[in-house]
């Protein structure tokens, strides 16, 4: 695999409406460089995030805005775009009436592959998919688990696409095979790969991620690193204390960095704001009765920006 | 030919996978053949035809190649619309796939399929009557038959594209097939009663007339010959446009 662009994805002002109705992007912007060769794209459900990847894997058509793909514009090199992507959409996108290896096998052909190629690869992900004895099996034999593994190796199939978009890519896996597809992704992003993930999943998205986008109702709400994201959104903590003159005073001074929980708690949004009030409470020789650091996860962080709990606090 | 030979595979594997169903396509028109053609002969022996008499068998047999390649449609159409229902199409032309490929390797699967058949039939009515059609008349048999095949084949390709519905898919085909093989000259001439008005805008009446033509005589009227090479042609540019306007852009 070549060396890492500068920014592999960069969205300009685009904008999406179906049917002439129902506005689906407003304008989004971001760019991506995929640092750690894994970029995630989060949000809601009707956020945007399938019709974003339908625009930079070509799916559909451009309406308004620009997007390159790879340094290659979506407009007018789709077939380069294409011949350099993969896709693993969300639905099963797969001929259920046939086994788990023809279905490989046709869509490599498809793809171009050489058959010596292809053979080996296909054998080589039937064994780190652990459907090898389930080879010959019809797809519709399979549970959904492994109907979605198999989704997941057509996706893997060819080396020559760089860049892989999964939307939701170990929806419906048990733990075994998330964890299992997460380290796969980790390996192939080692080696070089691209992965472009979409997903509502925040212990996906911390195990793997480095950069998100967080998209809400078709607009680009922010585009930071994981750390970052949790920093500002998920990294709230609570201090009990005595309440006083000096602490109601501090409170009301610094209102994007702490808030009253209750009647004798306060909840600061990260941890130099805990060591700033800390600070201040002793040199006020203000007593604190508990301190209870209480770290929220990233779901906490998605939920407080979806209901907008995060405010002020960016 | 990789990206071709992957369209090729997944046809035939989808018939492997329907073995039954399979058999039925190749097995049907020969029991056809076999059975209902050869109980009504004994009823019907000879049929007028071009001024002289032909045994009913060799009348029929042209018609029942005729319907053999209409059946193509409502499977075409049914595997069509599954495609695009779940994302297949969208997902082999993200690929390399491209749409005339997609098409083609319908035309060569179930063109082998068919050319399995009638050769079964040629053989089963060379049994039956001891008639073979001369090498002039199997190349004009090839020259009608392709159009023939293409134009269904390519009508179930646009049906399936266009019907969004499972109820709506069933119910035109159901609505077509009987109505589409009993106003044409498959099984009698309809030319004497009020099936002709609907008959002549039936393009399997000029199909069936083609073939039985080149299959009789060994010659085939050029009107009718160009007509139903337009017909193949018109209707696969009209597959492939519609093809093309559903794929990913």
């Amino acid at each position: 695999m070549g060396e890492r662009q500068e920014n592999v994805i960069t969205v300009s002002d685009v904008t999406h409406v179906y049917g002439g109705r129902y506005r689906a992007l407003s304008g989004v912007s971001f760019s991506a460089s995929f640092e750690n060769g894994i970029f995630s794209i989060l949000g809601p459900n009707g956020a945007g995030k399938t019709t974003l990847v339908n625009l930079m894997t070509t799916s559909i058509k451009l309406q308004r805005g620009r997007i390159s793909v790879l340094g290659l514009d979506v407009r007018t090199e789709r077939r380069r775009i294409r011949d350099m992507i993969s896709l693993c959409p969300q639905e099963l996108e797969l001929d259920v009436m046939l086994s788990v290896r023809t279905n490989l096998w046709s869509y490599g052909l498809i793809r171009g592959m050489r058959k010596s190629l292809l053979r080996s690869r296909m054998e080589e992900l039937l064994e780190i998919f652990e459907l090898t004895e389930k080879g010959n099996k019809r797809v519709m034999e399979l549970s959904g688990g492994e109907m979605r593994r198999v989704q997941l190796m057509r996706a893997l199939l060819d080396p020559s696409a760089h860049l892989i978009f999964i939307d939701e890519p170990t929806l419906g896996l048990d733990p075994v095979g998330k964890r299992r597809t997460w380290e796969l992704i980790r390996e192939m992003a080692d080696e070089g790969y691209l992965f472009l993930l979409t997903t509502n999943d925040m212990a996906e998205v911390e195990s793997l991620s480095h950069e998100i986008l967080f998209i809400n109702g078709g607009r680009t709400v922010l585009k930071t690193t994981v750390r970052e994201f949790k920093r500002v959104y998920a990294g709230r903590k609570k201090v009990r204390v005595e309440r006083g003159e000096a602490l109601e005073r501090w409170v009301r001074e610094n209102p994007h960095r702490a808030r009253w929980y209750d009647e004798d708690t306060v909840e600061v949004f990260n941890a130099d704001d805990l060591y700033d009030l800390l600070t201040y409470l002793s040199h006020n020789k203000v007593p604190v009765g508990e301190l209870m650091v209480e770290d929220e996860s990233l779901l906490d962080g998605f939920i407080n920006l979806v209901r907008g709990g995060g405010d002020g606090c960016a | 030919m990789g990206v071709l030979e992957g369209f090729i595979h997944r046809e035939l594997a989808m018939k492997r996978q329907a073995m039954g169903a399979f058999l039925g396509q190749m097995i049907t028109p020969s029991l056809y053949l076999a059975l209902f053609v050869t109980a009504l002969s004994g009823n019907i022996p000879y049929m007028a035809y071009g001024g002289r008499e032909v045994p009913y068998v060799l009348y029929v047999l042209p018609g029942i190649v005729a319907i053999q390649m209409l059946y193509t449609f409502p499977y075409v159409a049914s595997v069509v619309f599954n495609d695009r229902r779940f994302g297949l199409i969208r997902s082999f032309f993200i690929a390399r796939g491209k749409p005339h490929m997609y098409l083609l390797g319908k035309l060569l699967a179930e063109g082998f399929v068919l050319l399995l058949t009638l050769l079964l039939l040629i053989g089963m009515c060379a049994l039956i009557t001891g008639y073979l059609p001369s090498a002039y008349s199997a190349l004009l048999l090839i020259a009608v038959g392709l159009p023939t095949f293409v134009f269904w084949l390519s009508l179930g390709t646009m049906l399936g594209l266009v019907l969004r519905r499972e109820t709506t898919r069933a119910a035109v085909f159901t609505l077509l097939n009987l109505p589409l093989i009993f106003t044409a000259p498959v099984f009698y001439d309809v030319g004497t009663t009020w099936l002709r008005y609907v008959s002549s805008i039936n393009p399997l009446t000029y199909q069936v007339m083609a073939l039985r033509e080149a299959f009789l005589t060994g010659s085939v009227d050029g009107g009718l010959l160009a007509g139903t090479a337009a017909m193949g042609a018109l209707m696969l540019c009209i597959s492939y446009v519609v093809l093309e306007r559903v794929s990913p852009r």
